[in-house]
């Protein structure tokens, strides 16, 4: 090779990996791509709580701006579903699967699974779904998974409305479905909501890391995702099928009934149903709260033992 | 560009270079003293995987059963590992100005986003020193998303407070110069709009370490001015510039050294001049391989190194690498079907005489940059490619194929207005006009439309051998009704090259979405010219 002008060999000779270190150490230069501490990691994070909501709410506003009536489906879409359940639910199958209030039961369990639902999958999606992103900017990427779920709980608030209308006024519909009469205890559905976003984020956080790089799991996704339904008595009573009393049956109960979507959506009726065998208990509370805190503790920590590696294919 | 001292000056090298503005590089960039490594990069491998595809030609054995499990294995449980970057290493120093070359697929900008940071490398480390920004086509933006919008979640991923942000965008959005598009979808916006956007926002805060991607440069005259005049504000902060292109009178005018990248390994680096004139020998030698088609061929990753220039096999060295790039090349493949039909239409020897020349030129640019919106620039620009004989003798063969995809690749509002004015038929109503019209007097159409459109058309070129034509009267007769859709394709190129003397084209330019078109149409200029980094640092000849 030549000598440039500027006096050096054109092409260094090459350096060994250890000389690289020490010339990087010399000159003060850090290594790139390499995690950082947990702690760097949060402070990082919270650097970006302005991207996080921006990016989110602006990606929950997109959804629904493609079409004419734009962000009146936020609206129109959980309505019209509440409306389909409630006229099969309600007048058609009358079934009363041992409810006072199936149409809010299942009003209730279908909202609230919904928004598990989009954690599940919109986590899956975080990191792949915005590989653009990745590979052009520099952030924490917990930030996609975080911005996923805040794009769903953007989409949920309209949905609360109708879930809150469709159990109050169920009860006036022809038929005989038990009056719901709002108590001070729906208050209550703000911090469970809150509750429910920490558990999201910890599901979103585990799906965007596990997800990441297998794009088949978004085909098998549905499929579990509906087995999860069926699995936390969404549309009916869980316990209704596991009432026996030998040891399997007791024990596939309790696992049944205190797993965390069915206790999060047991969480929501008891707030809203006033049911009688849906009675006030504040241990789901502490259910709540344990599995949210345990999910998103366990979900963070996965995910950022991966974080140099998003964004590699 | 205005205050370089160096004067301007055609280089005679720059020939292969398509579009640049010569009179925009300076000579050469200033050399400046070298200061400490600010990157340091030690044998960095970069591997993607790459699902859905698999080569089938790498079984050695050509047997029935053999073929058959490669078509299987090319279908299911198909994983690719593309080796885009096998073991790069150099230390860049402050002060320095490198330029990356190489061809297509070669691993340039792989390296670049590894380097930046952006893409993990497999295997290797890389050290830096500050903050590096990459300006490239890959900018990030959420196409769903206003332009406004985009803006803001550039500047806050950048790391930016809101308040700062939000006094930045409307300074943002008018360097874009996107005008009221600031506020629509940015699936809305022309390439060139969207990769102004791109430059604006990957310029919002000043790097420690610039890297800037090829096709940067986007837009008219004014913008490239305007977005040199950027990149020297930047340069004039940051410590060490990259610039990877295709461009090699602007990598000799703006680098102080240059890498050559082949098959993702380092084949040369050094002093600009050495290393630009052996690209250029090899690109040269290799031009007549590459005009044989070697975009179309699947993106087989070579096997060991390759080689000298004339060993190159016409498939092998273009294509390969990053997904993007793959993306370019199946549209092209899409639009040569295209090409392809034709023929059929009757002129046979000028379909073939044209495209041969021009369409080299104008795969390059575009290949060049994938991720721009290659896909509508592609399609409309590639599908018809070179000259006017083309369109005028396959309009009819040409919309039902040219009509879907140009409605498909483009956004919403786009099409439908474009589409309407020009083009009656394909867009608002294909089927309609495929079923009644175009489809049952088919073999007439054909032969009218192409001789009776010719005509007007025609005017531009030399008109070479149509004299002759004509004579074939019952395949050229001219059908009066079917004039009004005729000067579509005409009429395009005449906004795309100004040639054509058609007169409905600059009834259409003044519409609001024909602009858009127009710009869109015309690679040339966004593609090749790239910005002058014009190092002025005060230290320059202390070095030599």
């Amino acid at each position: 090779m030549t000598v440039t002008e500027n006096g050096r060999k054109s092409a260094p000779k090459a350096l060994t990996s250890a000389e690289a270190r020490a010339l990087a150490e010399q000159h003060g230069l850090a290594e790139a791509g390499v995690r950082p501490s947990i702690g760097a990691y949060l402070k990082q994070l919270w650097s970006r709580r302005d991207f996080i909501r921006v990016f989110s709410t602006s990606k929950a506003y997109a959804k629904h701006q493609g079409s004419f009536l734009g962000q009146m489906w936020a609206t129109l879409n959980p309505t019209l579903n509440a409306i389909i359940y409630t006229v099969i639910f309600g007048f058609l199958l009358k079934a009363d699967r041992g409810v006072e209030n199936l149409v809010a039961f299942i009003v209730i369990g279908v909202f609230v699974f919904r928004l598990i639902d989009n954690a599940i999958t919109s986590g899956a999606r975080a990191i792949d779904g915005n590989m653009q992103l990745v590979r052009s900017l520099r952030f924490p990427r917990a930030v996609l998974p975080l911005a996923s779920v805040i794009t769903s709980l953007t989409l949920f608030v309209p949905t609360v409305g109708v879930m809150c209308l469709f159990t109050l006024v169920s009860g006036y519909l022809p038929g005989d479905l038990k009056v719901i009469v709002p108590t001070w205890h729906w208050l209550e559905i703000v911090p469970a909501i809150a509750l429910l976003t920490v558990l999201n984020t910890g599901i979103s956080l585990v799906m965007a890391r596990y997800a990441y790089g297998k794009p088949d799991l978004m085909q098998v996704l549905p499929f579990i995702t509906r087995l999860l339904m069926y699995g936390s008595g969404v549309l009916f009573p869980i316990t209704r099928f596991v009432d026996g009393q030998d040891q399997v049956q007791v024990v596939l109960r309790a696992i049944l009934e205190y797993q965390p979507v069915a206790v999060f959506l047991e969480l929501f009726r008891m707030i809203m149903m006033d049911d009688a065998k849906i009675p006030y208990d504040p241990w789901l509370w502490a259910w709540a709260g344990g599995w949210a805190l345990l999910i998103l503790g366990f979900g963070f920590v996965y995910f950022w033992a991966a974080e140099e590696r998003y964004g590699r294919v | 560009m205005s205050d370089n001292p160096v004067a301007s000056s055609v280089r005679p090298e720059a020939e292969i270079d398509f579009e640049i503005d010569p009179e925009d590089l300076p000579d050469r960039a200033v050399r400046t003293e070298l200061g400490p490594p600010s990157i340091i990069v030690d044998d960095v491998h970069v591997t993607y995987r790459v699902f859905g595809g698999k080569p089938v030609s790498d079984a050695g054995n050509n047997s029935l059963f053999n073929r058959l499990v490669g078509r299987t294995r090319q279908s299911v449980g198909a994983i690719t590992q593309v080796r885009a970057v096998r073991g790069v290493s150099f230390v860049a120093y402050h002060g320095e100005a490198i330029g990356i070359v190489g061809t297509n697929g070669s691993g340039k900008s792989t390296l670049l986003r590894a380097v930046a940071g952006l893409h993990p490398p497999t295997q290797g480390r890389v050290y830096i020193s500050g903050e590096p920004s990459l300006l490239g086509v890959n900018a990030a933006l959420l196409k769903d998303l206003s332009g406004e919008r985009n803006i803001t979640i550039g500047g806050l991923a950048l790391g930016m407070s809101q308040q700062e942000v939000a006094a930045k965008v409307q300074d943002i959005a008018d360097f874009a110069d996107l005008g009221d598009f600031v506020y629509l979808p940015m699936n809305a916006y022309s390439s060139g709009m969207a990769a102004r956007l791109r430059f604006a926002i990957s310029t919002i805060v000043t790097p420690d370490i610039l890297m800037v991607d090829e096709a940067l440069a986007t837009g008219d005259a004014a913008f490239r001015k305007k977005s040199k005049e950027r990149i020297e504000k930047i340069r004039a902060e940051a410590g060490t510039v990259f610039l990877v292109s295709h461009s090699i009178a602007s990598v000799r005018a703006m680098c102080t050294r240059v890498i050559w990248l082949d098959q993702g390994q380092v084949r040369m680096d050094g002093d600009v001049d050495t290393v630009c004139d052996a690209y250029q020998k090899f690109i040269q030698s290799k031009k007549g391989n590459a005009k044989a088609g070697g975009k179309i061929g699947p993106a087989t990753r070579g096997k060991g190194k390759a080689g000298k220039p004339g060993q190159r096999k016409p498939g092998q060295g273009q294509g390969k690498g990053k997904p993007t790039v793959k993306v370019a090349g199946q549209h092209k493949q899409q639009a040569r079907p295209a090409d392809a039909a034709r023929p059929a239409t009757g002129a046979i020897r000028k379909v073939d005489l044209r495209p041969a020349t021009g369409s080299v030129r104008r795969v390059t640019p575009d290949d060049v940059r994938p991720g721009t919106g290659s896909i509508r620039r592609v399609a409309s620009a590639d599908g018809r490619p070179a000259t006017g004989s083309i369109r005028r003798v396959s309009p009819d063969d040409l919309r039902p194929v040219a009509g879907p995809t140009n409605a498909g690749s483009r956004p919403a509002t786009g099409s439908v207005r474009r589409v309407t004015p020009d083009d009656v038929r394909p867009a608002t109503g294909t089927m309609r006009r495929v079923t009644r019209d175009d489809t049952t007097p088919s073999p007439g159409t054909l032969r009218r439309l192409t001789w009776d459109d010719t005509r007007p058309a025609r005017s531009p070129f030399p008109e070479p051998d149509w004299g002759g034509v004509p004579e074939t009267t019952p395949v050229m007769e001219p059908e009066p009704p079917r004039r009004p859709a005729r000067p579509v394709p005409s009429s395009n190129n005449g906004s795309a090259n100004g040639a054509s003397g058609d007169g409905d084209a600059p009834a259409r330019r003044r519409s609001w979405v024909g602009q858009r078109r127009g710009r869109s149409v015309e690679p040339a200029p966004e593609t090749e010219a790239i910005p002058v980094v014009k190092l002025t640092d005060p230290r320059n000849g202390q070095g030599g």
